[in-house]
C-alpha cells in the first residue's frame, strides 16, 4: 500500500481544507459551517432576549449602549458525510506510454481527497462503477477508514461500459442525509452526459454538495499520431485516423466537456478538469485553492 | 580520372541496394490497434493507413542500402588514374636461347621504349630467362644497351612465369609516377610456357601486356663433332594405297630418307625405322619384329596393332562429339599435337611412356625389343587433323626416337606459342595503362577499394547496433 500513492502526495496536501461550499448538516464538531446556531466558537449575530435564554449570553455592553437586552448567538460547526465515486469503466484504463492510467490517477486524487476529509472529521466512503456499481466502503470516520479506502482504491480495475448516473444515485442513497459527492472520471457517457447531469441535479436538489472532477490525458485531446484506433468500451470498431492532424478533434472534445461543465454549473454542481499530465497534488492544490477564491 | 577494374560490380551493388528498400516496403508492420476513449470525436482518415505503410525506420534502411552500395563499389576496384602525369614503361626483355635471331630487334625496341628524356625513374627494365633480374634504373643507359647487344642472348631457356613475377617489384621501383604500361619483348615460344602460367599472369599484372612482334628464332643446337653417322637416316612407311604421304612428308622435313611400301610386299630394304600405318600379314609383322631385334625402331599405329599381336586398349570414354573433334597427343616436354581421332589408351606396363592423351591416359609407349624398339601409338597417325598440325613432324621424330634416352629435343622448344596462349599472356580486354595502386604489393598507400571496404565495415557495425537497439526497444 505504501507504493500505491505517489511519494509525498499526502504531505504536500497536508494543511489544506476542503470546506463545504454550503452548510453541512452533519454531526457536531466538524469544520464545516452548520445551519444550526447556538453554542459554538464563531459569533453569528445578536438576538433580542427571550425568557428562558441563558443570562450568560446577554451582551451587557450592548445593553449599556441601547438599554435593551440582547443575547449573542454563535454558529455551530458540523462534519459531513462524503462519498467518493470513482469511474472504473474500460475507458479509464487508458494510459499514455510511460504514464499512469486515468483510473490510477483518479484513485490517487480520490485518496488525497479522502485524506483531507477524514482529517477534517468527515465520514468518507467509496463507490466504484464499471461493470456494475459497487459500494467499496460505506462512509465512516473511524480509525482505519483511510487504510480501507486505500485498499479498495488499489484493487480497482478498469472494465465495462460504466454508468455514472447510476453511481451518483447510489451515492445519494448511501448518504441518507445531505452530504458531499465527489465524482472522479472521464465523463465519456454514451448519451452525451444527459443522465449524468440529471443525476447531479437530483443530488443538488437533495442538498448534496456535488463535485465532478474530470480526468483526461493529453492524447485524448489530440496529441496522438496516425494509427488504427478503437474505443475501449466498444472494441469491435476500428477507425484509421490521425488525431494530431485532425484540426477539429480537440475542439470537438473541448466542446463536449464545455457542455458537461455548463450543465453541471446550471444545476449548482462544481466541475473541475484534471489532466494526467499534471502531478496529482498540484492539480488538487490548484483546484482547492481556486475554489476558495 | 576514376577507373574501375570490375565495373559490373557497381551495377550489381546498385541493384542490390534496391532490395532492402523493397523489403522495407513489403514487410509492413502489423497495423497496431490503439485504444482512444475519445474516439467518438475523431474523424476517420484512411490516409493514416498509408502513412503506416511507409518504410519505417529510415535510418536503418539508409544504412543497409549504403552498405550494399559500398560493397559493390569496393568489388568494382576503383582507382584514380591521374591524367597528364605521364605513364612509366616496364619492359620484360627475353634473354633466353630462343632469342638468337630476335636479339637485335628486341634490344633496339627496349632502347626505344626506355631511354626517354624524362629520366630513369619513369621506366624499369627486367631481363629474364629462367630467372628475372631487375636492372637498376640508373644503369639503363645507351651504353648498357650497347653492351647488352654485344653480349647476345643466353643459353638458358625462357620462363615467362619468372618474368611476370618480376613485374610487381619493378612497379615498386618506379618513383613519382602513378600509372604504368608493361611490354614483353620475346619471340614467344612454348619453351617459356609452364603449367599455372595463366594464374601467375592474372595475379602479377592487372593490365594488358604488350607483346612485341619479334621474329621467331631457331635455337642453335650444339653439334658434337664426335657423333658418328652423318648420313641421312632411312625410314619405311608401311601403308595402304594412298596412305603414308603425311608421315613421309613429315619425316623428309626433318631429314629422313623415306620409302612407302604397301603392307603386302616383303620388307627387303633394311631401314633404321619403320612406321606401320595399316594392318599387315603376320609373317610380315614378324619380320619387322626381327628388324627391331636388330636395332630398328618400329612405330605401330592403332590400325596396325592387331597385326603384331597387340590387343587394342579401351577407347576414349568421353562423348562421341568430343571423340570426333579430336584430342591432343601430349609429349613429355613437348610438343602437343592436336587433332587425333579414335584415341585409345595403350598399356604402359611394359614400356616407357612417350606421350599421353589430355586426360592423362597413355597414348604412346616405347617398348624395348632386342637392340631396337617398338613404339605403340594409340591412334591412327594419319587420322583426323593430326598430320596437319605444325608439330606433326616433331611428334613423328619423337616417336622414332623410341627407346633412346630421354633428351630434350631442341626443335620442339622452338614451337611458337599458340594463339590462345598468346591471348592469355597478353591479357585480352584489359587496359594497357593501369594505376600502380592496383598492382599487388606495391606498398603504396592503401588502395581506394580497401578504404571503401573499411567504410562498409563501419556501416555494417552501425546497422547492427541500430537494429539491436530497435529490437530491444520494441
Amino acid at each position: 500500500m505504501s507504493g500505491f500513492l505517489p511519494p509525498g502526495l499526502l504531505e504536500r496536501l497536508g494543511g489544506l481544507q476542503l470546506a463545504a461550499r454550503g452548510l453541512a448538516r452533519g454531526a457536531a464538531g466538524g469544520t464545516h459551517r452548520s445551519p444550526h446556531r447556538g453554542a459554538g466558537d464563531e459569533f453569528a449575530r445578536h438576538r433580542g432576549y427571550e425568557p428562558g435564554d441563558d443570562p450568560r449570553r446577554i451582551d451587557w455592553k450592548l445593553f449599556g449602549r441601547t438599554d435593551r437586552l440582547y443575547v449573542r448567538e454563535y454558529r455551530e460547526t458540523s462534519s459531513l458525510r462524503a462519498v467518493l465515486v470513482v469511474d472504473a469503466s474500460a475507458s479509464m484504463g487508458f494510459a499514455e506510454p510511460g504514464g499512469p492510467s486515468k483510473l490510477r490517477y483518479a484513485s490517487h486524487a480520490a485518496a488525497g481527497l479522502a485524506h483531507l476529509m477524514l482529517a477534517a472529521g468527515d465520514a468518507v466512503g467509496l463507490i466504484a462503477f464499471g461493470e456494475v456499481v459497487r459500494v467499496a466502503a460505506p462512509p465512516r470516520t473511524r480509525r482505519g477508514q483511510f487504510g480501507e479506502l486505500l485498499r479498495q482504491l488499489e484493487r480497482l480495475e478498469a472494465g465495462g461500459a460504466g454508468d455514472a448516473a447510476a453511481a451518483l444515485e447510489r451515492a445519494g442513497e448511501l448518504l441518507r442525509r445531505p452530504g458531499r459527492v465527489v465524482l472522479l472520471g472521464d465523463l465519456l457517457e454514451q448519451d452525451g452526459g444527459e443522465a449524468l447531469l440529471a443525476a447531479a441535479g437530483r443530488l443538488r436538489a437533495r442538498g448534496d454538495e456535488t463535485i465532478v472532477l474530470r480526468v483526461l490525458t493529453p492524447a485524448e485531446r489530440g496529441e496522438a499520431g496516425a494509427g488504427l484506433f478503437f474505443d475501449p468500451e466498444r472494441p469491435g470498431s476500428v477507425v484509421p485516423a490521425h488525431p494530431a492532424a485532425d484540426p477539429g478533434f480537440r475542439a470537438r472534445v473541448d466542446a463536449y466537456y464545455a457542455g458537461i461543465a455548463k450543465g453541471l454549473q446550471r444545476r449548482g454542481a462544481e466541475y473541475a478538469p484534471l489532466s494526467v499530465a499534471q502531478p496529482v497534488e498540484q492539480a488538487l492544490i490548484g483546484w482547492i485553492r481556486g475554489r476558495r477564491s | 580520372m576514376l577507373q574501375f577494374a570490375n565495373p559490373l560490380f557497381l551495377l550489381a551493388g546498385a541493384v542490390a541496394a534496391g532490395i532492402p528498400f523493397l523489403l522495407h516496403l513489403i514487410a509492413r508492420r502489423p497495423s497496431e490497434r490503439r485504444p482512444l476513449p475519445t474516439l467518438r470525436f475523431l474523424r476517420a482518415d484512411p490516409r493514416a493507413t498509408i502513412r503506416l505503410n511507409r518504410p519505417t525506420d529510415r535510418l536503418l534502411l539508409l544504412l543497409r542500402m549504403l552498405l550494399l552500395l559500398l560493397l559493390g563499389a569496393g568489388f568494382a576496384r576503383p582507382s584514380w588514374l591521374p591524367e597528364g602525369e605521364g605513364t612509366a614503361e616496364i619492359v620484360l626483355l627475353d634473354r633466353s636461347r630462343g632469342m638468337a635471331g630476335a636479339w637485335s630487334p628486341a634490344v633496339s625496341a627496349a632502347r626505344r621504349l626506355l631511354l626517354n628524356p624524362e629520366g630513369p625513374s619513369r621506366s624499369a627494365l627486367v631481363v629474364f630467362d629462367t630467372t628475372a633480374t631487375l636492372v637498376p634504373a640508373e644503369r639503363v643507359t645507351g651504353e648498357f644497351f650497347d653492351s647488352l647487344l654485344s653480349a647476345g642472348p643466353g643459353a638458358a631457356p625462357a620462363d615467362y612465369a619468372a618474368a611476370l613475377r618480376a613485374l610487381p617489384p619493378a612497379a615498386r621501383a618506379l618513383a613519382a609516377v602513378d600509372s604504368a604500361r608493361a611490354t614483353l619483348l620475346s619471340s614467344l615460344r612454348w619453351e617459356g610456357w609452364s603449367p599455372g602460367l595463366a594464374g601467375v599472369r592474372r595475379a602479377a599484372w592487372p593490365g594488358a601486356l604488350r607483346l612485341a612482334d619479334l621474329p621467331p628464332a631457331r635455337i642453335e643446337t650444339p653439334v658434337s663433332v664426335d657423333s658418328a653417322d652423318t648420313s641421312p637416316r632411312r625410314a619405311m612407311v608401311v601403308a595402304d594405297a594412298g596412305g603414308g604421304r603425311y608421315v613421309r612428308a613429315a619425316l623428309e622435313a626433318i631429314g629422313w630418307n623415306v620409302q612407302i611400301q604397301p603392307p603386302g610386299r616383303a620388307t627387303t630394304d633394311p631401314s633404321d625405322a619403320y612406321v606401320v600405318l595399316s594392318p599387315m600379314q603376320r609373317q610380315a609383322a614378324l619380320r619387322l619384329l626381327q628388324r627391331a631385334d636388330s636395332g630398328a625402331t618400329v612405330v605401330i599405329s592403332a590400325d596396325a596393332a592387331p597385326s603384331f599381336g597387340m590387343t587394342p586398349g579401351p577407347a576414349a570414354t568421353e562423348s562421341a562429339s568430343a571423340a570426333r573433334s579430336g584430342g591432343a597427343l601430349v609429349f613429355a616436354g613437348g610438343p602437343t599435337v592436336p587433332g587425333a581421332v579414335d584415341r585409345i589408351a595403350v598399356s604402359a606396363d611394359t614400356g616407357r611412356l612417350l606421350a599421353a592423351w589430355e586426360d592423362g591416359r597413355a597414348a604412346t609407349v616405347a617398348i624395348p625389343r632386342g637392340e631396337g624398339c617398338l613404339v605403340r601409338v594409340g591412334t591412327s597417325l594419319e587420322g583426323g587433323t593430326l598430320p596437319l598440325s605444325a608439330a606433326f613432324p616433331a611428334a613423328i621424330e619423337r616417336l622414332l626416337s623410341g627407346c633412346a634416352p630421354e633428351a630434350s629435343t631442341p626443335e620442339a622448344n622452338d614451337t611458337p606459342l599458340p594463339a590462345g596462349a598468346r591471348q592469355v599472356l597478353r591479357g585480352a580486354g584489359r587496359p594497357e595503362i593501369i594505376s600502380l595502386a592496383t598492382v599487388a604489393d606495391t606498398n603504396r598507400e592503401m588502395p581506394l577499394h580497401r578504404w571503401i571496404f573499411v567504410a562498409a565495415l563501419g556501416v555494417a557495425l552501425l546497422e547492427t547496433g541500430l537494429a539491436f537497439r530497435r529490437r530491444r526497444a520494441s
